[in-house]
């Protein structure tokens, strides 16, 4: 009875020496593993429309193609984008004057559609290349941001030049 | 007799878009690019820019047509047109032009024409009109309408009168038909 009961105070021990260890390497590793997962978003573009066609039928529309790094495993990484204009909306302003547009995000370079963004709402998207954070090699993009500048909108605004930006932070997801 | 009216829509001059975009960045930051750095988030930025040009819209023209006319008075029709411009004054010129010799104001039959006159007000039901000329740019109106489909309703007074002379010069039964184009150019 003597050596069994000391067989199970040894056992006892080793678990919870275990679960002690385990609680600490948790506690020690997954920050740092968080901590791995890094992003960066670069070669970004200015956008620049020039002078609108007079007739203003069609949507104006531009895309700029740039690079958004994860180095999450599953390459996946979420996209926020706000505007500079009242409560982060997408528009752009002469001083007086509003111009809204629409942005739009794909995780693709040279892309002309893609999903809609909202001031200060997530989506989630997924590079197609992860060699580096600049992407040095290949094409040097692997996302395109897409805004357009709907007829509608520039149909009944005051002439002039209009100016804005669009802030666009990536996370890893 | 009865003519058509031609209107045409979105006139600009580039000469005035400059001005006026130099007169509007004023007021608007700056902005440029930013770009990212590499970290747990990252951030960056592009700067939109866009320059709307001048435009002007003149719409709701109807065409008009006289008939039963009695040639020892004057006629005359009225109607109720829009002139919308995009221009931070309103403002906007009109050209008008005829379909006769030269751009003449003249209806016809194919053997007589007959010269009629056209004025101008910028508010509706004006009748106090400014004579155009033919091929003559107006002095500047100013529009009210704000909206570009002129939801507001008609904005200016078009008038298109002939004389009872001339009227006494035409032949009963025969048609007499013209057209008149108005272009209005922001200002």
């Amino acid at each position: 009875m003597k050596a069994s009961n000391g067989a199970r105070l040894r056992a006892s021990a080793i678990r919870r020496i275990m679960t002690a260890f385990a609680v600490l390497m948790a506690a020690v590793l997954l920050p740092a593993l968080a901590h791995a997962q890094q992003v960066r978003i670069n070669r970004l573009n200015d956008i620049a429309f020039g002078t609108l066609a007079a007739n203003g039928t069609s949507d104006a529309v531009l895309t700029d193609n740039l690079c958004a790094y994860t180095s999450a495993l599953s390459l996946g990484y979420r996209v926020t984008a706000r505007g500079s204009g009242s409560s982060s909306a997408f528009s752009l302003s002469n001083g007086g004057n509003t111009l809204a547009y629409v942005a739009q995000w794909a995780s693709t370079p040279n892309a002309t559609t893609g999903v809609q963004l909202t001031p200060n709402v997530a989506i989630s998207a997924t590079t197609s290349s992860t060699l580096n954070s600049q992407c040095l090699l290949g094409s040097g993009a692997n996302a395109t941001l897409i805004v357009r500048l709907p007829a509608a909108n520039v149909a009944g605004v005051t002439a002039g030049t209009y100016s804005g930006s669009i802030s666009i932070t990536i996370a890893p997801n | 007799m009865n003519f058509c009216i031609n209107q045409k829509d979105w006139v600009a001059r580039g000469a005035a878009v400059l001005a006026l975009a130099g007169a509007a960045m004023s007021g608007a930051p700056a902005y440029a690019a930013t770009q990212g750095t590499i970290g747990a988030t990252s951030t960056g930025s592009v700067a939109i820019t866009a320059t709307v040009p001048n435009r002007a819209r003149i719409s709701g023209l109807t065409d008009v047509a006289f008939t039963s006319v009695d040639p020892a008075v004057d006629a005359a029709s009225s109607q109720g047109p829009c002139v919308w411009s995009n221009t931070a004054t309103r403002k906007y010129t009109i050209v008008a032009s005829g379909s006769g010799t030269t751009s003449a104001f003249t209806l016809t039959d194919g053997t007589v024409a007959v010269p009629y006159s056209v004025g101008w007000a910028a508010t509706s039901g004006a009748t106090t009109l400014t004579s155009l000329a033919t091929g003559t740019a107006s002095a500047a109106f100013t529009a009210t309408g704000t909206n570009i489909t002129c939801s507001g309703g008609a904005d200016s007074t078009l008038k298109v009168s002939i004389l009872a002379g001339d009227l006494q010069n035409m032949v009963a039964t025969n048609s007499y038909t013209g057209t008149l184009t108005l272009v209005v150019t922001p200002q």
